[in-house]
This record gives structure tokens, sequence and C-alpha cells, in this order.
């Protein structure tokens, strides 16, 4: 019995060796994230029905969705809605978004899909709609290239904190892999002392 | 057998007996001359409109005064209806002719405010300062209030309690058992007085969430509930008061929990062998939702999972080694670590398996040769613990310091070692990984933090750090290895114990320090050396704990150290216990004529806390 699973491990071992390879040859993407620096963070005024906010900013790469950073003074937002839109300075590329509230979680980033292009220059709209309880969103002093904030036409000295989402080459599975392996190993010598 | 079974039944019939009375003349000892609800008399109102079955205000500055009958109130009890939280409040003129004024929020989650007052006086103006709320049935509520599940959890207390007393010898020859009964009668009855839902613990809300997701990555579908629940202002605050209120809460989060069409963004694309320390919660709550029970009660699962996990995981501990089982015993039974078992943590699983492979290495020690078995028990326990806080993967070096002698042979011995050197430097890597590979997410509760430049000052200033390192742990060290948080904490809820958590906390620091003091070791087995080794290893993990929240948590060049915990100590408070108790040069064993005391002290700690939350809590 032992013996059979002793070759099963090894054949798994040569598997695992083989996906080492695989994932180094064929790695499958994943999202992974920056955003701005995080300096004096702070949250804009409380936001009600009819405000609106416009932040403008310079796309350092290919980003696949941008992230805001919402707060909602810990009440539950049944009614009311975020329309966004986003767009290039130039008026190209215009895509709206409407959400609602109530998928909002306190104190945590949202993120919606939209394809950046390195080195343009991007404005962010968000008008708040029918909202009872106030919502805000996060900020920070940090000196963000090319980026200008405006809170219901008046101009602001932070910028929104903003999170970036960009494609990125999965090889984690390879710690996974190795860590299995080594486990195996492990395994097969401690088999080996008790044979002995 | 028979006598046995008489002695149980006789024993729950009188605990059921001096349950009643307790309940009665300690819960409703103020009403118990009164005992009557009833109808409040209306005799003066303001800006208040008259409506069909009720009334409802018209200013932000109305009022109802009504007639105390008895000149005593209990509870004030009314419904009320509004689109948000209503703020109000009672103004009486006490015995001293003072006038007095209480403030008090009502949620819009619920539609009645049961308020405790315990006020003597003729009659009290209830003033609203929101306009248009409508209130219907005002009563006064005098009347004796019989707690059912109050009642059955004295009564679980004080049988249990018999039931030691009367099969000491059995208990005490059984240690593992005594344990895992203790751990899961204690931790069940502690889950149904606490609050049901999170921000009971550290960062609970976010376990939760962690848990409820734990195969997904980017979003969940959920409920009103499940959002609500997420809300620290909306749980937690003052618009709970009373026990008839958190379960008006419970009740009204269970009937908007039916509709999943609300979707919450997870965005957790980092690697995932950090979840699976959730799968008890994860399991727990699934099994809940598949029978189809009710919201409060999947959490209440979860939670209970995971005690019986932590239970399970202790008993083997416990089980595995006679050397460190008293001690095993004591730590697994803490009031820390069984509130941290029954609330959403992972912290309670990584200190049982740390124990437990603590308890497989002195094993190893004991033995002339090691088996297959001691060192997978080892490695996988640090490995369960390691892989959502690398931090604790030092403790897998330990293996590099046994004899090879203990081994098959010495080639035998140079390739284990080897293997587990290997695991112990992938667990290692995944400190740095996430930040060479990058995650999704962002955490902005951090303010001014930047771990690259926190860490180049470390680099080129050591001397600094090393001095801050020192400083830190001079002025926090004991109360971080043996302070009140370590052997007694119980987060936010502290509150409910606080008149007593000074007393709890010295019984249970003499307490600790009588077991490591009484006891005896054999010092071939620890000897010198394996002490300083455990001291190093100590010291390396309260190292590491403090550089990763140095890191990660405190702001860019401060002189001081944030976020470090009492709770990352708790994995490695065996490994102090076994660095302070004596030994000795004989092949004297611990002492057994105390674990009697041992099991009674740690039984009634844990008795005392679940009795604090009955009456100072608002979980029953």
């Amino acid at each position: 019995m032992k013996k059979y699973v002793n070759k099963i491990l090894i054949v798994a071992l040569i598997l695992l060796g083989i996906l080492i390879i695989f994932t180094l040859v064929f790695p499958k993407d994943k999202f992974s994230s920056t955003s701005f620096e995080n300096k004096d963070r702070g949250i804009l005024k409380k936001l009600y029905n009819g405000d609106s906010v416009i932040q403008t900013f310079y796309s350092d790469n290919n980003y696949n969705a941008i992230g805001i950073a919402f707060a909602n003074y810990g009440e539950f937002l049944e009614k009311g809605q975020i329309e966004i839109t986003i767009e290039t300075i130039n008026h190209k590329n215009i895509r709206d978004y409407k959400i609602d509230v109530f998928n909002i979680i306190d104190n945590d980033i949202y993120y919606i899909n939209y394809n950046f292009k390195k080195n343009e220059q991007y404005k962010l709209v968000l008008n708040i709609k029918n909202n009872i309880y106030p919502l805000t969103i996060y900020t920070t002093d940090a000196k963000i290239k090319n980026a200008e904030l405006k809170v219901n036409d008046k101009i602001k000295k932070s910028n929104l904190f903003l999170s970036f989402m960009y494609r990125d080459k999965d090889y984690f599975n390879i710690w996974y892999y190795l860590f299995f392996m080594a486990i195996i190993c492990l395994y097969l010598c401690l088999n080996r002392g008790e044979e002995k | 057998m028979k006598n046995n079974k008489y002695f149980i039944i006789i024993t729950v019939f009188i605990s059921l007996f001096l349950s009643f009375f307790i309940e009665l003349f300690v819960f409703n000892h103020k009403v118990i001359n009164y005992n009557r609800k009833y109808n409040a008399e209306i005799i003066a109102t303001k800006d208040i409109k008259k409506i069909k079955n009720g009334y409802k205000t018209t200013s932000e500055e109305s009022y109802i005064k009504i007639k105390i009958e008895n000149q005593y109130v209990h509870k004030l009890q009314f419904n009320y209806d509004f689109e948000k939280d209503i703020n109000w409040n009672i103004e009486y003129i006490d015995g001293d002719k003072n006038i007095q004024n209480i403030d008090l929020i009502s949620s819009n989650l619920i539609n009645k405010a049961i308020k405790k007052l315990d006020i003597n006086s003729s009659n009290i103006k209830i003033k609203f300062h929101n306009k248009n709320i409508i209130i219907k049935n005002i009563e006064i509520n005098n009347k004796i209030q019989w707690n059912i599940l109050r009642i059955f959890v004295l009564t679980i207390l004080l049988t249990l309690l018999m039931i030691l007393i009367k099969y000491k010898i059995y208990f005490i020859t059984n240690l593992s058992r005594t344990f895992f009964i203790i751990s899961i009668i204690c931790g069940s009855l502690f889950i149904f007085v606490s609050p049901k839902c999170v921000y009971n613990s550290w960062d609970d809300q976010i376990h939760l969430k962690n848990s409820y997701a734990f195969t997904k990555s980017d979003s969940i579908g959920h409920s009103k509930s499940f959002s609500i629940v997420l809300l620290q202002n909306k749980i937690t605050n003052s618009s709970f008061q009373t026990t008839e209120e958190i379960i008006e809460l419970y009740d009204q989060l269970n009937k908007i929990d039916h509709n999943t069409s609300m979707k919450i963004q997870i965005n957790n694309y980092s690697p995932k062998y950090n979840r699976i320390v959730y799968i008890p919660f994860y399991i727990g709550m699934r099994l809940g939702k598949l029978l189809n029970l009710d919201f409060i009660i999947c959490l209440i699962f979860g939670k209970l999972l995971n005690l019986l996990v932590y239970s399970l995981i202790i008993f083997f501990a416990i089980k595995y080694n006679k050397t460190t089982e008293k001690f095993i015993f004591v730590i697994g039974l803490l009031i820390s670590n069984i509130f941290l078992a029954t609330n959403f943590s992972y912290d309670s699983t990584i200190t049982a398996a740390i124990l437990l492979s603590i308890a497989s290495f002195i094993s190893m020690l004991e033995s002339k040769k090691i088996n297959k078995k001691d060192i997978l028990v080892f490695t996988l326990s640090i490995i369960w613990a390691s892989l959502p806080k690398a931090i604790y993967c030092p403790l897998l070096l330990l293996i590099l310091f046994l004899p090879n002698e203990k081994f098959a042979s010495k080639k035998n011995a140079i390739s284990v070692k080897l293997w587990i050197l290997i695991i112990t430097l992938l667990l290692l890597s995944t400190f740095v990984l996430p930040m060479i590979i990058g995650g999704v997410g962002g955490d902005i509760r951090g303010g001014n933090t930047n771990a690259s430049e926190q860490l180049h000052y470390i680099i080129h200033k050591p001397f600094s750090y090393i001095k801050l390192l020192i400083k830190f742990y001079i002025s926090n060290g004991f109360n971080l290895f043996l302070g009140p948080n370590t052997l007694c904490g119980v987060a936010y809820t502290q509150i409910y114990i606080n008149i007593f958590q000074n007393f709890i906390y010295m019984v249970s620091l003499i307490f600790c320090l009588y077991v490591i003091f009484s006891s005896n070791l054999n010092t071939k087995i620890i000897s010198k050396k394996i002490k300083g080794l455990f001291s190093i290893l100590y010291i390396v993990i309260s190292l590491l704990i403090s550089t990763a929240m140095y890191l990660s948590f405190t702001e860019v060049y401060s002189n001081s150290i944030q976020g470090v915990q009492a709770r990352y100590f708790l994995p490695i408070l065996l490994l102090l216990f076994l660095i302070l108790t004596p030994v000795s040069n004989n092949n004297k064993q611990n002492k057994k004529n105390n674990e009697f005391l041992i099991i009674i002290i740690s039984y009634m700690l844990l008795a005392i806390l679940i009795s604090l939350f009955m009456y100072y809590g608002r979980g029953v």
C-alpha cells in the first residue's frame, strides 16, 4: 500500500512540475490595483441629492477599472443613485453608469469598469440623486499629477482617493505548486525513514 | 448507572429551581412589588395631533406628558413609525425636585422603543425632536419578565458545576474530554448571551465579509440584512438599549433577509491561501442557509462551527502529550480564547493549531525515535496557523534542533530538516509576495502608512529601530504577554464586564502563574537548551509581530509602533508557560492533585463571564 502511495505522490510531483512550467509559459490574467498616494486622508462634505463632484486626473497606465472610496456615515442607504460619467478630457469615450447606493459598503472602494489609456487625461463626474441619507467620498492631500477636484463647481485643494485596477500576469499558482511539492517531498522522506 | 441518572435529574431540577429564583430576585427584583403593565395615561401634549390609533408629532419640539402609577417606571415602551432614526428624550422631576433629562435614540430598523428607565416620578414628559413621527401604544411595563433563555443558561451552568464536582475523578483523569465539554458548553452559552452580530470582536465585520464571500473574488449577492449588519453605527449604537429592542432588531433582520438581489463588490483577487481559516464560518453559515434557517441563526451556526473546530483541535492537543496537557487546558479555556472562538475571528484556530504543534514537538522530544505522525501533525498545524499569519512560521524551525539520532538515519534527518526549512521559507515569502505581485483593494483605514518607506527606514537606521523596539517592549511588554487583553480580553463588549474586569484579570493572572509555578518539567526533556530555544523563538516572533505592524499600520518614521494587539501573542503563550515553568532533574511529572482546582477555576471564570454578559449585556 505504501509503495502505491509513494508512486502516486511521485506522479503528483511530476504533475506539479509540469504545472509550474505551464504557468510560466501560459500564465493566467489576474487583477492588481494601485491607488493615489494616501496622504492626510479626509472626506468631502456630506453629499446630498443634486450635489456633483468632478475629478480630472491623468492615467499613467492602461487601467481596466477605477475605484472610488465611499463612506455612508454608518447608515443603510436604501434609496438613492449615483450617476457617473467617465470620459477623456476632450469628450471622447464617454461612458455612463448608474449605481444604486445600497450596493455601496461603508468605507470601502467601489470599482467601475472602464478601459483607461496610458498618458491620457480623464474626467470623472459623479452626480448624487434621490438619497435621504448623505454619503461622502474619501480624499487625499497628496500631490497628484494633472488632477483637479471640483465639488458643486468649487475647486478643492485635495483630490479624490482613487484606486485603479489593471490586468497582470498571475504567476502566483507557482507558489502553490512549490508548496505542495515541498509537503509531498517531506512526506516521502518520512515514509523512507519509516521503511528503514 | 441508575444512580448517575438520578443524580443528573435531581441536579437539573435543583438548578432549574435556583435559576428561577435568580431570575426573579436578581433580574426582576425591581418590579416584584409592581408586576404590572398598563397603558400610559396622557395628561398633556404639545404639537401632537391625534390620528387613528395613535398620535403624530407636528413640530421638532413636540411632547407627550404621561402619568405614572405608583411613581415608578421600570420600562417605557411605545410603537413608532418614521423613515429615519428618531431622537427623543425623557424629562422628569426626581425625588430631590430636580429636573432630569435622559437623551435617547430609536432606530428606524425597528418600530418599537422599549427603554429601561428605573425612575421614580409621578409623571414624565416624552419629548420628540423630529416632525411627523407616528406614535402608538405608549405603555409602562413594570411586569416581571421571565427570560427563558437566561433561565436555560443558568440551569446549564449550575448543572455542569455540580456534575464537575460530583464526577471529579472522571474529569481529572480525562482532561481532554473535560476541556471539550466545558469549551463547547460554555462557548455555546456565551454565543447565546452575547450580541449575535458583529462589532463585538476586533475586525469581526471584516472576517464576516470574508467568510461570506469565501469562494468569491469579484462580488457577492447578499440581502439587506447583511448590509445592515456590516454597518457599525446601525447595529451598535444606543438605539438598542434593551434586550427586547435587540430581539426586535434580530426579528427584523430575519424578515428582510429573503431578498438577495443586492450585490456588493468583494474585489479580493489576492492569493486564496489565507482564506482556509474561514472554512468553519463558511460551512456553518452555508449549513444554516441550506436548512433554511433565519439570518441570525446562520450567523450563530458560523460561530458554533468555529467553536467546534477550535475545541476539537485543543482536545487533540491536550490528549497528545501529558507534559503540556494542563497548560493547554488552561490556555484553551482562557476568556480571551473562548471569546475569540465564539466570534468571527480566525485567531482562535491559529492559537489552537500552534498549541497542537508545540504539544507534538514536546512529544518528539520525549520519544527516542520520532514518528511520521508527530512530524506531520507538527508541520501541518503550523502551516494552518501560518497561512493567514506568516509570523508564526518560525516555529517550524524547532525541528532543526532535534538531534539527528531521533530520526531513522542521519541522511533522513538532514532531508526532513531541509524540506521543513524550504516550507518555512515558502511561508515567509508570503510576507513579501503580496507586495511584489500586487493585490486589489487598498486599505483606506490606514493613515499615512507606506510599507516600503518604512522598510527603507529600518534598513538604513537599524539602531534607531532597535531602540524603538526596546522602548516599545519595556512600556508594553507585560501588557501584551500577560495583560488583561491577553488573558481576559473581550474587545468591544468590555463594557459588560467593566466593573469586574480588574478582579477577573487578577484571578486569571494569579491562576496562570499558579499553574506555571506549581508544575514541574523534566530537565531531560525541557533542557536549558530547549528553554533557550523557546525564549529565542518567543522573542523572534514578538519582533516579527511588532515589525509587521510597524511596516503596515504605523505612520512613516513614527517613534512608536501602532496596531500591536495582545491577541497576536496568544498563540505563543504556551511557549511562555514552558519558559517560566521550573524544571527538575528527577523524573517528577506535573503534580496531579491540583487538576480539579484548575478545572474548577477555569470553569468558574467562564461562568462569571457568562453571568456578567447576562446581567449587563444586551444579548439575552
